[in-house]
């Protein structure tokens, strides 16, 4: 009785999905980098990395623009996150809300607009040089991207951080207090250490999806960074050229070294710090003049944390912007442009993006209902191995693709590699830890009392999944859904690699190729600000359903 | 309430044999032998961790016993799976599923059932009557308030007309007043089906008000069986005797030729006459209501009391006086009722104690 067939079915099922599509192309992409040509191991390619002054540049730029990316993307959410959760003022609920919309474009689109704003000849050092004769140069070289991902990312700081501190028990804090802390003692010692396992995973994603980050570098032309070079490799010189699969090895190896570093700073350190009756940090009423500091300081950083999107919608209604502080006249064509010729990308993206969504959700709730509800051997190395994919950077991923299936042919002759099936599937591997942790999230609000009651009025365990567990876990798995949805509507490297002709392109695709040229850019920013409508949109959804859950849930507790 | 039962259900006795249980290296339940009769109402007593939900839940078919069998009436169950059991289980968190009506999660235990849909509408609608909650069939358990969802918790369960009712401390969730009137509520119910029910509870004052035999479980074993007065009266060892409430423990030396308790204080204490004196007891103990309390008169105890003693404090818990009193080095406890504008004895009062001999139980080594 310790499982049922249908439960090792299950497994097996998956336990072949993920070989196939993770494990194996992954597993060739290291392979292929350790590999002399001969059946034999060698480092020699290694060599050849390192020797290359361009690829140890590179290397050294991807390392300081994570690096940078991480300590500027903290300064900006630290502040942000402590006096949100910390004081009541108005400003709060504008920043909790306004922080995440950066999340919800990807860092490559807004990046033109950024240039237009912020780099030599934008907006600002325009104004700066007329009236005060100097310019920043925020938006040169790896100062363009290191910007530009801060900008993007730091909301995953700001969130978790967020999240950490609103979870500390007041009483934590009253208790120090009553011991004799106060000011910055209070903060150091007491307050940020609790707070510490949401800003470690936090500055980890951050790290892991600047790193991975091929997009951005693309668009602000810095070509000498890892993934640039893995992509360019590979799309100019050709699948067998080994020094992109070396670049991939080191990409991996660092994104997992990340995973491994958060995980290792925060085991042992169970930091639930909530009891009854407890939650949140005391908060405090801002004096009027600190009332409006606080406004002050948060609209500035607002503003810039909005630029890339207020820059990209100026970009799609301006008929031309260059050398001038805005666009000489707005229209609307780029919109009807993008209606007119490109309406394929966006139902293209839909497709993708929601067949890789609904994967990933039902992969998710079989994986969660495996490793929750079961004792079948592997259910853990299903979980790991699916987690795994966190750290595996896009480009790794499209050329472990291209590399393992461009031989397998389709009965029309295609390559599968190119078929835009595997796109979809690609994108599910990708979003599968999220929609996984959603999942596992919600069979965890599941009592399991509500499964034994079940059992025991006659129902047997398929039953009870159909009738009681996934009804039950319906709210998380959508939440899952859209999140893995919004995430892989935007998604650009894997695409990038993986996309062989126009007509199976997605938005984020489409969105890239415009960007290349100077008349694309109105049509790209059009194309961007529907990407964002159709993600916001979606972000907006998941939140509310994920906040009814909650409502609901603590409507149960409380009986 | 109504008056007759429109449920059939059979009474039939439970039987475990031999039943052991280990969490990994935790052994939580060794050789457990226990037989429950028809129409019995039974109850798993014991302090949390004793494994009394275990072997509640082993019945219902969920966790694994390393060895031993379950039988209900004379088949053997232990290899079923929990929906082949046939045995209705009220859980501690009710476990109503939200997102069914109160209706439909009655009916759930019929459709598994495939129970025709008239008969499942007059059964579902039977049960609900039975609880009281007919006008509720459309709201969903969220909307109900704690006392309701109990009751829609014994209606899902007791409408499939199991052989066994299981209910695993189903009044904790519950405030102390409602608790008193929902025991009451399944006490009746249970009579009125005549249906056998195992209840599972730490509180002794709910399982001496409802069971009709109960079973102590502590470290692992059953450490008495038996109907609550007899057991309160004569418990098996020290354990039993203090977890159904206050004991006071004498050691000393039994003195069988004598019928004596000769205690380390050096005071001889007389036993019962009808006193079976097969064990060497070194320990009697008796509650703090049989002690006879008066003022102390002078440097021996008044006739017929055995110890002198002095108050260190007394505690007014409104129907008794109880009264914490030194004798020695050992602290008694006595219990004294109340009424309306009695005076009490204060700290540092002197007292005497008595103690009649049928008050008295020699507890075995």
């Amino acid at each position: 009785m310790r499982w049922t067939t249908g439960q090792i079915a299950v497994a097996a099922l998956l336990a072949a999905f993920l070989l196939l599509f993770l494990v194996v192309p992954v597993g060739q992409v290291i392979l292929v980098a350790f590999s002399d040509g001969a059946g034999g191991v060698t480092l020699v390619h290694f060599q050849d990395f390192f020797r290359t002054s361009l690829f140890r540049e590179s290397f050294y730029n991807s390392f300081y623009v994570a690096g940078m990316s991480v300590l500027f993307a903290s300064a900006l959410a630290l502040p942000l996150a402590y006096f949100t959760v910390r004081f009541h003022f108005r400003g709060a609920i504008l920043i909790q809300t306004l922080g995440v919309i950066p999340l919800i474009m990807p860092p490559f689109v807004g990046a033109v607009a950024m240039q237009l704003l912020f780099g030599r000849n934008g907006s600002l050092n325009l104004l700066l040089d007329q009236y005060f004769g100097f310019t920043i140069p925020i938006m040169q070289g790896l100062n363009g991207v290191i910007f530009v991902e801060t900008i993007h990312y730091f909301p995953f700081i700001l969130l978790n951080l967020s999240a950490a501190l609103a979870n500390i028990d007041r009483a934590m804090e009253e208790a120090a207090q009553n011991m004799g802390a106060s000011g910055w003692q209070l903060f150091r010692r007491i307050v940020f250490p609790l707070a510490l396992p949401g800003y470690v995973a936090g500055a980890a994603l951050v790290f892991i999806k600047v790193f991975d980050d091929l997009g951005t570098p693309l668009v602000l032309n810095v070509t000498n960074m890892l993934a640039p070079q893995a992509y360019l490799r590979i799309t100019s010189i050709g699948l067998t050229d080994p020094i992109g699969y070396v670049i991939s090895v080191i990409m991996v190896a660092f994104s997992l070294a990340a995973l491994w570093a958060s995980a290792l700073a925060l085991k042992g350190k169970e930091y639930a710090t909530v009891q009854r009756g407890g939650g949140g940090l005391a908060k405090r009423r801002l004096k009027p003049w600190e009332q409006a500091a606080a406004m002050a300081l948060i609209i500035l950083i607002l503003i810039v944390v909005l630029s890339p999107h207020i820059g990209v919608f100026l970009l799609s209604i301006g008929t031309i912007w260059s050398f001038s502080v805005l666009p000489d006249a707005y229209t609307l064509k780029h919109y009807i442009a993008v209606f007119e010729e490109s309406t394929g990308f966006i139902g293209n993206t839909l497709l993708y993006a929601g067949l890789a969504a609904a994967i990933d959700v039902v992969i998710g709730t079989a994986i969660a209902y495996l490793i929750l509800r079961t004792r079948l051997v592997g259910r853990q190395t299903l979980d790991y191995v699916a987690t795994a994919a966190l750290a595996i950077p896009g480009v790794v991923l499209g050329i472990g693709y291209l590399r393992t299936f461009y031989g397998v042919e389709l009965p029309n002759g295609q390559p599968l590699a190119t078929f835009w099936v595997i796109l979809v599937i690609a994108y599910a591997i990708r979003r599968l830890p999220y929609a996984l942790r959603s999942c596992v999230a919600a069979l965890h609000q599941v009592h399991i009392a509500m499964e034994e009651a079940a059992e025991n009025l006659g129902a047997g365990k398929a039953t009870t999944v159909r009738r009681i567990v996934v009804p039950l876990m319906a709210g998380g798995m959508l939440a899952g859904f859209v999140t893995s949805f919004v995430t892989a509507a935007v998604e650009l490297s894997a695409t990038l690699l993986l996309v062989a002709k126009n007509a199976d392109a997605p938005i984020a695709y489409g969105i890239y190729v415009y960007m290349q040229t100077a008349a694309g850019r109105g049509p790209g920013a059009a194309l961007g600000v529907i990407a964002v409508v159709l993600v916001g949109a979606g972000t907006y959804l998941s939140h509310r359903l994920i906040e009814r859950e909650r409502y609901q849930s603590s409507l149960e507790a409380n009986r | 309430m109504s008056a007759t039962a429109p449920l059939s259900v059979q009474g039939v006795g439970v039987t475990i044999e031999n039943i052991s249980v280990a969490f990994g290296e935790t052994r939580v339940l060794e050789n457990v032998s226990l037989t429950v009769n028809p129409g019995e109402f039974f109850a798993f007593l014991g302090p949390s961790g004793c494994g009394k939900s275990t072997l509640l839940r082993l019945i219902a078919g969920f966790g694994e016993a390393q060895n031993g069998r379950v039988l209900i009436g004379d088949t053997e169950i232990s290899q079923l799976p929990p929906w082949k059991r046939n045995v209705g289980m009220v859980f501690q968190s009710y476990a109503l599923w939200p997102h069914l009506t109160i209706w439909d999660n009655v009916a759930f235990g019929l459709e598994q059932r495939r129970v025709p849909r008239e008969e499942l509408a007059r059964r579902v609608e039977a049960a609900l009557d039975l609880v009281g909650l007919k006008a509720y069939a459309k709201r969903r358990p969220a909307q109900l308030s704690g006392g309701q969802q109990q009751r829609v918790a014994l209606a899902r369960t007791l409408v499939i007309e199991p052989q066994v009712l299981l209910l695993d401390e189903p009044l904790s969730n519950l405030d102390a007043k409602l608790r008193v009137q929902m025991r009451h509520e399944i006490v009746e119910l249970q009579r009125q089906l005549g249906v056998t029910a195992i209840y599972v509870t730490h509180d002794q004052e709910e399982a001496n008000a409802i069971a009709d035999r109960m079973a102590i479980l502590h470290d692992r074993v059953i450490q008495q069986i038996g109907v609550p007065m007899t057991m309160y009266d004569n418990p098996a060892n020290a354990f039993v005797a203090q977890f159904l409430g206050i004991a006071n423990v004498l050691e000393g030396e039994l003195l069988a030729r004598e019928q004596l308790f000769r205690t380390r204080l050096g005071v001889d204490l007389a036993l019962p006459k009808n006193l079976a004196f097969n064990n060497r007891g070194r320990r009697v103990m008796f509650r703090p209501q049989a002690i006879a309390l008066t003022g102390a008169s002078g440097s021996a105890p008044v006739s017929g009391a055995q110890f002198q003693g002095r108050v260190r404090d007394a505690e007014f818990l409104g129907n008794i006086m109880r009264y914490r009193i030194a004798v020695g080095d050992q602290l008694l406890l006595a219990d004294v009722p109340h009424r309306r504008g009695e005076s009490y004895f204060p700290a540092n009062t002197a007292v005497d104690l008595a103690i009649e001999p049928e008050q008295l139980v020699l507890l075995p080594d």
